[in-house]
């Protein structure tokens, strides 16, 4: 049962405020990600698509260990097969 | 815009999570997640399988198999968020070795201690077991035969659990996996307050003033819980956060004081506070003389070993918990050595940084929450030292109030509300009912209508007791559900596995997964897991939850709760009980274990027709039985301060805390106002101790049962790291995750890596008296040990830390110290 899958999650990436900007530029060089919201507060709306093996844990595992990321949280989670997604 | 599907789920997800963390997104996205249509994903709550926080989750199944997973929104544990670990809810249920059919060790076609796993029928692997059940109750008598479950059962399984071994088997040899992980805060429970588990609630995040970690790595093992104080902390300034450890964790990243200290020197810390609070004047005098008892433990009280240890034989008084009263006076006297000069000289710890914590505690102003997991609980002194932090709380009159909350954290889905509040433990009946008192077994009697003097009055064996008796052949026929414990239990070459494979025992694992603990064993039963069952938790906040089986278990698994009952109907009341208490109830003569217990007008009494179509368990029984059981176990606590609200309310809603009087939940216990326990006027009242008093209760620091010395140089610690799940059975089975923490390794200083020649990533040998490991070394990275220790964690199969682990326990909880051993370490 190899088939090829892809992971669409979304996330809620906590950073110290004052570092907002640096971490944005940090996420947005992880392949996947997408950036699809902010607050002031220091939150970002983060869009992971992966596919199997493109590892998600390793790309939450890199936004965790960034420099003034404080906690990231899992929102949504769904696995589709990827012929199920026709390209645009 | 067309938006193909990708682009839908996409902008789904992005949704849900501005949603959650108030962030408004452009119209367009927001516009699309009440289009559930083109998901035809069927959505439904169910509590996460993993840690003892409790979040809610939407799960979502589609063609008989669940592809997706959502934070609840309305769920106020975790308002919207997973952690990472969520991710895993829709994969841990098809790893690819999962486990189809039983598996028996057979050679020439017939069971063979020395044989291959071969397949078997349910029928079969029923019938040996049987067998062999019934051989060691002959050879043995009840404590022949032993269950060891878990804090991971659902609560009925739980209840069905004990219900089998105590009153069925007549067998107290029942303790669960829980056992490891919150023992010794049971313990100081029921020291203290005489009732267990926490005052407080969730809530006191959001009241807090301080937080103060004692031993938890919150931001790893407890995510969502820290993502709560995160937020707190961010949004007043005027919040501080102190975290102690014996090495430096991610939670640190968040400290306003940071405190390391030298492992066992906690005793000291606590002790240094209670005096700092005296000294300074900052008892809460009046709540002090209304609300509490000074009380003093009995000391020199061993180390949980092997009666002919030499530890144990070196100890004046071990294992007793015997308390003694005490004035205010003589206890102000005996924490009166425990000053700035001793702490800072004894834990290592800078001045000014235990003054800030002590100030913390001292201030009326300052409401402080206190946290505490593993580190604590897993210690030989961890009953003392649970109840030295409740002591500082107790002293300032901070407790039972928003904000104001000594508060025990667990780490498993239900170690509270299975392996507790069911007790499930080798002392334990329901609703803090304990064997040992005679008005407790009566009252479980009745409730199960048996004869008087069916439960057996001597506390069976317990966790650690139970490998140690399979190896002296002692414990015959052993079941274990929903752990792993090969894996987990400490000093496995020494205990556990010559244990498992003594010639004299049959060993069953139950479990959806080739663990460890299963190869280790003679009968392998497969197990279905989390929604392939209905079932309920309840979660460190006294917080009870519900779900509905969603999908069918592959193959032929079952869970446990059908295992357990339908072993039940293999015996006879002939088979278990003894002719005299038959005679007191001939009515049973004739009938099976399964009548008895199962089918006996209580647990059977809700019709199928009430269950959903999608229920495995009542459609093979022909009733309710979730439900039954339920019901049936809520009628002990019922009246007595631990009450349930009906079963089908569960279904609705996201969970309740108990006590549930008239309907509503308890946030704050043993506060008038908030806990309709507590009488009129009374202001507090620990309705636990019969006096309505809180036990303040003085320990000594005492020394750890083994320390670093010229050989074996270094202190060993153990525990999980955030992508892992305690012995990583599930999570290991994705791959994504697996790639993540690949190989447990092992966290050093540089400075001791260079003192013994290591680099980043060499593969070392890691030695204690007991067993040896090899792993890697690791000098960055998430965990940052102080010279002198290491941190193994344990989740890895390939690498069982436990070879190295001493089974030193607690004295009063028997529960595992696997924090602190000597070891040493040198290049491979």
């Amino acid at each position: 049962m190899d088939q090829q899958e892809v992971h669409i999650s979304s996330m809620v990436v906590h950073a110290r405020p004052d570092h907002l900007q640096s971490v944005k530029n940090d996420i947005e060089q992880l392949p996947g990600t997408e950036i699809q919201g902010e607050a002031d507060s220091g939150k970002l709306v983060v869009v992971l698509e992966t596919q199997k093996q493109s590892y998600i844990t390793d790309i939450i595992e890199k936004i965790n260990n960034l420099e003034n990321v404080l906690s990231i949280a899992l929102v949504y989670h769904q696995v589709e097969y990827l012929d199920s997604l026709p390209e645009q | 815009m067309d938006l193909t599907r990708r682009a839908f789920i996409k902008a789904n997800a992005a949704a849900s999570a501005a949603t959650v963390a108030g962030i408004t997104l452009p119209a367009v996205a927001a516009n699309l997640i009440v289009d559930q249509d083109k998901t035809k994903i069927s959505w439904e709550k169910a509590p996460c399988r993993f840690c003892g926080t409790g979040c809610s989750v939407l799960v979502g199944t589609q063609g008989g198999r669940v592809v997706a997973t959502q934070g609840d929104p309305v769920a106020p544990v975790n308002k919207g968020l997973n952690c990472i670990k969520g991710y895993f809810l829709s994969k841990i249920m098809y790893g690819k070795d999962r486990l189809q059919t039983p598996l028996l060790r057979m050679k020439d076609g017939k069971y063979d201690k020395n044989g291959d796993f071969t397949p078997v029928s349910w029928d079969t692997a029923f019938d040996v077991m049987a067998g062999k059940w019934k051989a060691a109750l002959k050879k043995q008598g009840p404590k022949g035969v032993g269950m060891f479950g878990s804090g991971q059962w659902t609560v009925m399984e739980g209840y069905a659990a004990v219900k089998l071994m105590k009153a069925g088997f007549r067998s107290n040899n029942i303790d669960p996996n829980a056992r490891h992980c919150m023992a010794s805060a049971v313990g100081s429970f029921m020291r203290t307050f005489g009732i267990d588990e926490p005052m407080g609630c969730y809530d006191d995040f959001e009241n807090a003033d301080a937080f103060v970690l004692w031993g938890a790595n919150m931001a790893e093992m407890h995510p969502v819980l820290w993502t709560r104080l995160t937020d707190h902390r961010l949004s007043n300034p005027h919040v501080k956060v102190h975290v102690m450890s014996t090495f430096y964790h991610r939670s640190f990243e968040l400290a306003d004081n940071s405190i390391i200290f030298t492992p066992q020197t906690d005793l000291v810390i606590a002790n240094y506070i209670a005096n700092y609070i005296i000294q300074n004047d900052a008892v809460n005098r009046d709540f002090v003389n209304r609300h509490t008892s000074f009380k003093r433990a009995t000391t020199d009280i061993g180390y949980g070993l092997r009666d002919e240890h030499p530890l144990q034989q070196k100890a004046a008084n071990a294992n007793v918990g015997k308390m003694h009263k005490m004035t205010f006076e003589e206890y102000k006297d005996s924490v009166a050595e425990y000053t700035l000069e001793k702490a800072v000289e004894m834990s290592g710890v800078p001045e000014a940084r235990l003054i800030e914590l002590a100030k913390t505690y001292a201030d009326p102003e300052t409401k402080v929450m206190s946290l505490w997991t593993m580190g604590m609980n897993q210690h030989t002194r961890g009953v003392w030292m649970n109840s030295l932090v409740y002591n500082i709380h107790l002293l300032t009159g901070k407790i039972s109030q928003p904000g104001n909350s000594p508060f025990s954290l667990t780490g498993q889905p239900s170690a509270c509300g299975t392996a507790r509040e069911v007790g499930t433990f080798s002392h334990r009946l329901p609703a803090d009912l304990v064997v040992a008192k005679k008005a407790h077994r009566d009252i479980a009697e009745k409730i199960w209508k048996l004869p008087e003097g069916t439960i057996p009055a001597k506390p069976g064996f317990h966790a650690v007791l139970q490998n140690r008796k399979l190896k002296d052949g002692v414990l015959n026929a052993y079941w274990v559900m929903c752990n792993n414990n090969m894996q987990a239990a400490p000093n496995l070459m020494e205990e556990g596995l010559p244990g498992y494979r003594n010639p004299d025992n049959f060993i069953v694992t139950s479990d959806p997964y080739p663990t460890v603990t299963c190869q280790a064993s003679d009968l392998i039963l497969p197990t279905a897991m989390w929604v392939e069952k209905e079932g309920a938790y309840g979660n460190a906040e006294r917080r009870t939850q519900t779900w509905y089986q969603q999908v069918s278990p592959p193959g032929e698994s079952k869970s446990d709760l059908w295992q357990l009952m339908e072993f039940s109907k293999r015996f006879n009341m002939e088979d278990v009980w003894s002719e005299d208490l038959l005679a007191k109830m001939p009515e049973y003569a004739g009938k099976t274990l399964y009548q008895v217990l199962f089918r006996n007008g209580q647990v059977d009494r809700f019709p199928v027709e009430e269950a959903r179509e999608l229920n495995d368990e009542s459609h093979a029984n022909g009733f309710y039985v979730q439900k039954g059981l339920f019901e049936e176990y809520a009628s002990f606590g019922r009246g007595h301060k631990h009450d349930l609200a009906p079963y089908d309310r569960y279904h609705q809603e996201r969970g309740l805390r108990w006590p549930v009087v008239d309907g509503k939940e308890t946030l704050w216990r043993f506060k008038e106002g908030s806990d309709p326990y507590v009488k009129t006027g009374a202001g507090f009242e620990f309705y636990g101790n019969k006096n309505g008093r809180a036990n303040i209760i003085f320990a000594p620091f005492e020394a750890a049962p083994e320390v670093p010395d010229q050989e074996y140089d270094m202190w060993l610690c153990t525990g999980r790291v955030l992508e892992h799940w305690h012995s990583g059975s599930m999570t290991q089975r994705v791959p994504e995750l697996y790639r993540a923490a690949p190989d447990a390794l092992c966290y050093i200083h540089p400075n001791d890596a260079i003192a013994r020649g290591l680099r980043r990533a060499d593969e070392v040998l890691i030695q204690s008296r007991r067993g040896e490991i090899r792993c890697r070394v690791e000098t960055r990275g998430r965990n940052r040990p102080p010279v002198g220790l290491v941190f193994v964690p344990w989740f890895d199969a390939r690498i069982l830390i436990n070879k190295v682990t001493f089974d030193a326990t607690d004295p009063l909880s028997k529960q595992t110290d696997f924090k602190k051993c000597a070891i040493k370490i040198s290049k491979v």
